[in-house]
């Protein structure tokens, strides 16, 4: 009698276990936005701050179009930043910053993932280096 | 009775209850990584959208101030004429900014932004506040606030909202010489710095003087003159003016004390600067003067020995002609001064008026109005610091404040832009400078308290002003020393002139320097709009 009883009680434990142990993280990675994705938007954001500072610390000379270089946490992945002037308004870029990674096998496998996130940027010190034209002599 | 509920039974409770007992812990578990684990990726998630939230709203907010930088610097658009009003002391100067508040580029971001439903719900520019530096109401600071809102869906949970506000400081300044001082092509504040009028007019009285004894010797000789020289003598008795009608053409310069003095000059006009210093070029002049009547006195005495001899006659004649030309132009030379230069007494409402606007020249104003103050720092001098600035910004606009040079500044090259330049303290060497200038550039040199040395020619307007008190290190005057042939294009403006300064070669008038003609207002275009390119302050709100 004892023996059936723990075995009923190990079947209906293990019946309740099987929903739980989907909701550990192995059942979350495959959602939308998983901590990848989150680890790329943390680190795009990083990129842009830093692609701004050191814009401004180099007086917006010398800008980069396109500078890629092998992902800052070692892993097989990419970092993009680009300044993109806008045509049309001198002065004025935006900034992209692109984070690229090899999606690990549990979340579908294979291929490339990337995150990329925008800014606008204008050159700050526009309105002292601007240009205009005089109204000759002292007349109106 | 124990042992036989325990054989009863057959142990069926304990079973039960560690089956439920785990049951419950394990609910617990997974109502826990039910509820906390997806509340802690939906957070992760809705802070994620949050940050594009506010990089969107970053974006809107940077393309509103490039628009409001350029359009503040475009004559066709409304903005550069709105900011370069004046406004009146009392009035708050707000005013919202339309016609600068498009957004073109931002939106288009929209697309490719990893947030779902990112939308720009709206964004303005205003200018909060202007406020008067002091008397002239087109120079102002102020402030411009900027502000944008964005919306992202933040499925599971509501719209997520960022509205970002960012205030950035202003000026707007004079491009040129200051007001009232522009309307000139000459000011000096003290003409005794400058020249000793009474000095002058001593020597004026001493010319016509002369010109006297000349007309007696002319008539003394014509009484002994043969007659074939009768004519000869007549045309020269009647080229020379009657006394009176000299003395009303050489005017008497007032000696009142203190005095200012002023030209306005047209456009070209040309300013021979050694004639500033009238007391001096007169002296100068005069060992000519001097030297050709000592010769007339000898023809005179020749004359006396053969009064019958024709050549004595005719040399006497000569010499008085050739000594009369020199004492005209000693006299011309009064003249054009007065023709040229107003002198402004201290009993003339004019010259309080005008000596109240000195503080306009000094230090205190361009600590206010400048745009950048440049000290030595860092191993770097002056000097290294300001040609960097024109380096890195190509046109330099607006009020550049050099406190303390040190050594020597130089100036050569050209400095495109619409500058004023304040050396306090210290050399500065103006050395052709801004010849290549374009009819668009301004260079206005102030020079507090040092000396400027300008060397041939240069486009510019000079102020030189004093630096009085702690600030000064020497004499507290500024002095200039302008090279034999130099050329100034532009103005003079002189609150006090230093001891020692030499003034040589010539000014020329340049009215792009005026801003605008007196009492009719000011020209836009002589006002420089800078907006700080730092942010006064920053508020993001989450809703």
């Amino acid at each position: 009698m004892a023996l059936a009883e723990v075995l009923i009680a190990v079947l209906v434990l293990a019946a309740a276990m099987v929903p739980v142990l989907f909701l550990f993280p192995s059942g979350a990675r495959r959602s939308a936005f998983g901590e990848a994705h989150l680890r790329a938007h943390l680190r795009a954001r990083a990129l842009l701050g830093q692609a701004i500072d050191m814009a401004v610390r180099t007086g917006f000379r010398d800008l980069p179009e396109n500078q890629s270089v092998p992902a800052s946490d070692g892993s097989k992945g990419r970092e993009t930043i680009s300044f993109e002037p806008v045509r049309g308004f001198e002065g004025l870029w935006v900034v992209t910053a692109v984070v690229e990674w090899a999606a690990p096998l549990e979340d579908g496998g294979g291929g490339e993932r990337s995150y990329q996130l925008q800014r606008l940027l204008h050159k700050s010190e526009q309105s002292l280096g601007a240009d205009w034209p005089l109204v000759a002599g002292g007349e109106r | 009775m124990r042992a036989l509920r325990a054989r009863e039974t057959g142990g069926v409770g304990l079973p039960l209850l560690v089956v439920l007992t785990l049951l419950v812990l394990l609910a617990f578990l997974g109502f826990h990584q039910l509820y906390f684990a997806s509340h802690v990726q939906a957070g992760s998630v809705r802070g994620a959208w949050g940050d594009v939230a506010l990089a969107v709203a970053e974006s809107a907010v940077e393309e509103l101030m490039h628009r409001v930088k350029s359009d503040a610097s475009d004559p066709s658009r409304a903005l550069f004429h709105q900011l370069r009003k004046d406004v009146l002391a009392g009035q708050m100067g707000a005013m919202p900014i339309l016609d600068s508040t498009r957004l073109d580029v931002a939106p288009r971001l929209l697309e490719q932004a990893p947030a779902p439903g990112a939308k720009i719900d709206w964004s303005s520019a205003e200018v909060a506040y202007q406020r008067q530096f002091e008397e002239n109401p087109w120079e102002r600071f102020g402030l411009i606030r900027y502000r944008a809102r964005v919306s992202v869906d933040g499925s599971p949970g509501p719209r997520l909202v960022r509205e970002l506000e960012v205030g950035q400081g202003f000026k707007v300044v004079s491009a040129t010489v200051p007001r009232p001082f522009d309307q000139a092509a000459v000011y000096v504040g003290d003409l005794w710095s400058l020249t000793d009028p009474a000095d002058v007019n001593r020597r004026r009285e001493r010319y016509l003087a002369a010109v006297e004894r000349h007309r007696g010797w002319l008539d003394q000789a014509m009484a002994r003159a043969p007659a074939q020289l009768a004519e000869r003598y007549s045309e020269a008795r009647s080229a020379i003016p009657s006394g009176s009608e000299l003395a009303g053409r050489v005017p008497v310069l007032p000696v009142t004390r203190p005095a200012l003095l002023v030209a306005s000059g047209h456009q070209g006009q040309e300013f021979p600067l050694d004639a500033l210093d009238l007391a001096r070029k007169l002296a100068a002049e005069e060992v000519d003067a001097a030297a050709s009547e000592a010769r007339v006195q000898g023809a005179l005495a020749a004359l006396d020995a053969a009064p019958a001899s024709p050549s004595a006659h005719e040399t006497l004649l000569s010499t008085l002609e050739q000594s009369l030309e020199l004492l005209q132009g000693l006299m011309s030379r009064i003249w054009a001064f007065g023709e040229g230069y107003r002198v402004v007494g201290v009993e003339q409402p004019e010259y309080q008026a005008l000596v109240r606007r000195h503080a306009g020249l000094w230090l205190d104003h361009w600590r206010r109005v400048a745009g950048f103050v440049l000290r030595e720092e860092g191993g770097q001098t002056v000097q290294s610091r300001f040609d960097s600035l024109a380096r890195r910004l190509g046109t330099l606009n607006g009020v550049v404040l050099c406190e303390s040079p040190g050594g020597t500044m130089t100036l050569s090259g050209n400095l495109p832009g619409k500058l004023v330049l304040v050396v306090s303290g210290g050399h500065v060497v103006l050395d052709g400078t801004n010849g290549g200038a374009r009819p668009q550039d301004l260079l206005t040199v102030v020079v507090l308290g040092g000396t400027v040395e300008v060397r041939g020619e240069v486009h510019a307007a000079l102020v030189l002003a004093s630096l009085p008190g702690e600030a000064a290190a020497g004499p507290p005057d500024s002095k200039a020393l302008f090279a034999p042939g130099a050329v100034l294009r532009g103005g003079l403006v002189i609150e006090r002139l230093g001891a020692g300064s030499v003034l040589a070669g010539s000014l020329f008038r340049e009215e792009k320097y005026s801003s605008g003609p007196a009492g009719r207002g000011a020209l836009a275009d002589r006002y420089a709009v800078l907006v700080s390119p730092l942010a006064v302050y920053r508020k993001v709100a989450h809703r």
